[in-house]
């Protein structure tokens, strides 16, 4: 296992399937340390990424309604987020052709929870 | 200063900081494999749907969906396999209408929906 300590993190977890938001929230605070807060979409994403400014923003590509790149547009062209970094998750094969400014990566789905952290981490280039 | 024989065997070598966490992700396991079974028994019934022909588009939109996030959890929580196979579910029902342009057909994915159903009632 990778245990990443250090300076606590604020990380905002977008996915509209509420296992993933709960894995992904127990893994990050628990084995980071990390505070975590979850959305269920991407309506939902911005509002709390405006008021609570997160270090980062792990959000789902495909998910009803607005799906990930509809709102990681939105975050881009606002103010208040625009320079909030986005990191892809998607269970879709063809993520990696995705690319942007302020885009810092793509993490596959499904996803090792006891990993998470050190990938957020290491696409980032945080070090902890 | 280390104990000249290591840690007693009752201390996991990670500390239990890591067994609190491995406990943890454990009890999300098991709640996110009922919900993979309720998943894939949704999955089933929008299926019986569709062969009978009364598979509207949100009925379509919720089959493709549920099938997605099938795809996305399994993996992460113990059934790499099932997250595989559900890419074809997805797929067939991502068509409109259901099955065009994918390789699956209905006898296919019914299979495969049995097969994750089983896998998850364990």
């Amino acid at each position: 296992m990778t245990r990443v300590t250090g300076q606590v993190r604020r990380v905002l977890v977008v996915d509209d399937d509420e296992l993933l938001r709960e894995v992904a929230k127990a893994s990050l605070e628990l084995v980071a340390g990390w505070s975590v807060s979850t959305a269920a979409s991407g309506g939902e994403a911005h509002r709390r990424a405006r008021v609570e400014q997160p270090d980062a923003i792990m959000l789902d590509v495909m998910m009803p309604g607005q799906d990930g790149p509809t709102t990681f547009a939105e975050l881009r062209r606002d103010e208040a987020t625009h320079d909030i970094p986005v990191i892809f998750l998607t269970a879709k094969n063809n993520a990696h052709g995705w690319s942007g400014d302020g885009l810092a990566g793509v993490i596959a789905k499904p996803f090792d929870a006891m990993r998470l952290a050190a990938q957020v981490s290491e696409l980032l280039g945080w070090q902890e | 200063m280390s104990p000249p024989d290591g840690p007693p065997e009752d201390v996991p070598l990670d500390g239990p900081e890591t067994v609190a966490e491995e406990r943890l992700l454990a009890s999300l396991g098991r709640h996110a494999r009922a919900v993979n079974l309720a998943r894939v028994v949704r999955l089933l019934e929008l299926l019986d749907s569709c062969d009978a022909g009364a598979l509207d588009g949100p009925g379509r939109h919720e089959a493709e969906n549920l099938a997605h996030q099938v795809v996305g959890s399994a993996g992460t929580f113990g059934f790499p396999a099932a997250s595989v196979d559900a890419v074809g579910v997805e797929e067939y029902f991502g068509a409109d209408p259901p099955g065009s342009g994918s390789s699956a057909d209905a006898g296919l994915v019914r299979r495969t929906l049995d097969r994750l159903r089983a896998e998850f009632a364990g």
